[in-house]
């Protein structure tokens, strides 16, 4: 079990504390789940510089490629890290006939619309109830001058998955969030769908 | 016509919006581009390296140099985070080339969400979302 203050900072030795107030939003009442994403930017300065500007978006946490380990907000308060919600019903066989209607027209705003009238574990977590860890990861392009449009994310490093692994069962542990609410970014929103492909936990 | 652009493009970032993130990005900045004299699109309709195990079907996200130049003038700049955080993401993309007057050149994509991205030949990287933008293209993913 971790030992949470009452600012939501972590206080272990292995969390460094780098909090970047500019990215926290509104209360988080109760975390029922944890999104794992990849940053997109090269190095872990890169992120903790752009989060220090006004009204950034971030993380909770940030994991360097040498799995050293940054809390960058506190776990009392939301971060925008998920984006428009996938209808967890398609992935788990069970959408009704009257969401099937809805999916059937392929808009990913009406989808979202949908899932946010729903709880977890009938949703996937959003910005409003989740943790987000951020890996320290590019996406990478064939060739230098190619658009970001094409790019594929790297491969998470050794020493990031055995940092992600002990963080997210601490985390579990200690907010009580089941194994099951645990998920890759573009497994709860459509994203690059090798945004953290090969993180372990 | 491209050749009758306006001596600046601005790019505009957006206020904050609403609390379920959906597409949300930090406030205001602005991105200025120097004036163009050429766009070329290399791509349309072009599928993603990384869409592997996706079954969107491309063939429809075809732009013309008028959408592309629509896009690129009434695009928000946004960092790098929300491109790839909060925008939703497609397979489905078209790219090209910018020649600007200056002599500088940079490559840009535009996916079927409306996000974009425009590289410069010195490596600095800007990413753009046009959620107002009306290419048939885009609103055939709507």
């Amino acid at each position: 079990m971790l030992n949470v203050d009452k600012q939501g900072r972590i206080l272990h030795p292995r969390i460094a504390l780098a909090i970047r107030p500019h990215i926290e939003r509104s209360q988080l009442h109760k975390v029922r789940g944890i999104i794992v994403h990849q940053t997109g930017g090269a190095t872990a300065a890169s992120s903790l510089s752009s989060y220090l500007q006004p009204r950034a978006n971030g993380a909770h946490f940030l994991i360097d490629k040498d799995g050293k380990i940054y809390q960058t907000a506190s776990v009392n308060k939301q971060t925008w890290h998920v984006g428009s919600l996938r209808a967890r019903c398609v992935a788990e066989f069970r959408c009704t006939p009257a969401e099937l209607r809805v999916l059937s027209r392929f808009s990913p705003k009406a989808e979202n619309r949908m899932e946010l009238r729903k709880q977890v574990p009938a949703r996937y977590p959003t910005n409003m109830d989740s943790i987000g860890i951020e890996l320290v990861g590019a996406a990478i392009t064939s060739k230098g001058s190619d658009p970001a449009e094409k790019g594929v994310f790297e491969v998470v490093t050794v020493a990031q998955n055995q940092s992600l692994g002990w963080l997210v069962n601490e985390l579990r542990l200690t907010l009580g969030v089941p194994i099951t609410e645990v998920f890759r970014h573009p497994v709860v929103s459509r994203k690059n769908p090798t945004e953290a492909a090969s993180a372990q936990w | 016509m491209v050749r009758s652009i306006v001596a600046f493009l601005m790019l505009s970032i957006s206020a904050a919006g609403s609390s379920d993130g959906g597409s949300s990005h930090r406030g205001s900045s602005t991105v200025r581009l120097p004036p163009i004299a050429n766009i070329t699109i290399k791509e349309n309709a072009a599928r993603a390296p990384a869409a592997t195990g996706s079954d969107e079907t491309c063939t429809r996200f075809v732009l013309t140099k008028r959408d592309v130049l629509e896009f690129l003038s009434h695009a928000d700049g946004i960092p790098e985070h929300d491109y790839y955080h909060m925008l939703d993401w497609s397979p489905c993309y078209a790219s090209g080339e910018i020649r600007f007057k200056n002599g500088q050149t940079a490559t840009w994509g535009i996916h079927r969400y409306r996000g974009g991205s425009i590289k410069f030949s010195d490596g600095r990287v800007r990413y753009l979302s046009c959620p107002k933008c009306g290419a048939k293209a885009f609103s055939s993913s709507q």
